[in-house]
């Protein structure tokens, strides 16, 4: 009953992002692994067990259940799975994410250390670092960057703080651009 | 007199030792062999056991090589991001052969691991 449930609700969520997988591609699978931990990590309700392999986190049941549902996953349509919270989910995952291996093999790994792990955001940071050095810094740092506001958003003190400490900068370089207009 | 240690079941495991692969006892290639077990048919890109191994090119590309010419990984080329990469999976002998080995050590380490008392 639960193993339909999560199906039915990562393949929904396939279908609002319009996300049509090819289970055979190994492209593929890379985004339905990363997707679908990044989307259960803000509350989707599914609870597909992910452990930390040589790849990143991965969850070898959801794969498992892909291939034995292959037609299913490659005609995702809705199935009335979603109530509006997860509907909300999903359209802010496709509004934070593109579906690209790198940017989602590297946030799914942050995300995995932070949330499963425990570990602090400098060194989940540090750990995906090395486990996904092959994906280009700039490329890592837009992946966490977008984690960071899809799963742990700034609390409204740490956004104060924020604010009190970056004002003279923010000063200075609004001053400094009105002397260069005038 | 103490008569209940392991002896008997230690001359079972060195007995069970003869059907094991010798070849595979390396770091390395146990944990290759451990890590692609773990992902079945979805295997790993050649940059991301080198990325989570540390290792260097020589000696990851000699120890697939020596792995799959034992029958135990298969290459296969995959896409990824418009970038065509090598993967390796274990096949079903490597996995076989892992298992056997898996349970071997874990037996021996049951056995074999009475350590001197710290002082």
């Amino acid at each position: 009953m639960t193993v339909l449930l999560n199906r039915d609700k990562v393949i929904e969520s396939f279908h609002q992002l319009g996300f049509v997988p090819r289970v055979g591609e190994f492209e593929d699978r890379i985004l339905i692994q990363k997707s679908v931990l990044l989307l259960q990590l803000k509350g989707l309700g599914t609870t597909y067990p992910y452990r930390l392999h040589l790849r990143g986190p991965y969850s070898e049941e959801l794969n498992l259940e892909a291939f034995a549902h292959r037609p299913e996953f490659e005609s995702p349509m809705a199935r009335g799975a979603l109530d509006r919270d997860e509907r909300a989910i999903v359209a802010e995952f496709g509004a934070t994410f593109e579906l690209r291996p790198n940017q989602l093999e590297v946030a799914g790994t942050y995300a995995f250390f932070v949330s499963c792990d425990g570990l602090d955001h400098l060194e989940a940071h540090r750990r995906t670092r090395k486990l996904k050095s092959f994906v280009p810094m700039a490329q890592q740092a837009l992946a966490i960057s977008r984690t960071k506001r899809f799963l742990y958003p700034p609390t409204e003190e740490e956004t104060r703080e924020m604010k009190d400490e970056f004002a003279v900068w923010q000063s200075a370089s609004l001053g400094s651009a009105r002397r260069e207009h005038d | 007199m103490q008569c209940n240690g392991p002896d008997g079941d230690l001359l079972a495991l060195l007995a069970a030792s003869r059907g094991l692969n010798a070849r595979i006892f390396s770091l390395l290639r146990l944990q290759l062999l451990q890590g692609l077990a773990s992902l079945g048919p979805d295997g790993a890109t050649y940059r991301e056991l080198k990325a989570a191994l540390e290792v260097s090119d020589g000696a990851l590309y000699a120890n697939l090589k020596a792995l799959i010419a034992m029958g135990y990984l298969e290459p296969e080329k995959v896409s990824v991001e418009n970038k065509e990469l090598e993967s390796y999976r274990i096949t079903p002998a490597g996995s076989a052969e892992w298992d056997r080995t898996r349970d071997w050590l874990c037996r021996f380490c049951e056995c074999g691991g009475d350590r001197p008392a710290e002082s």
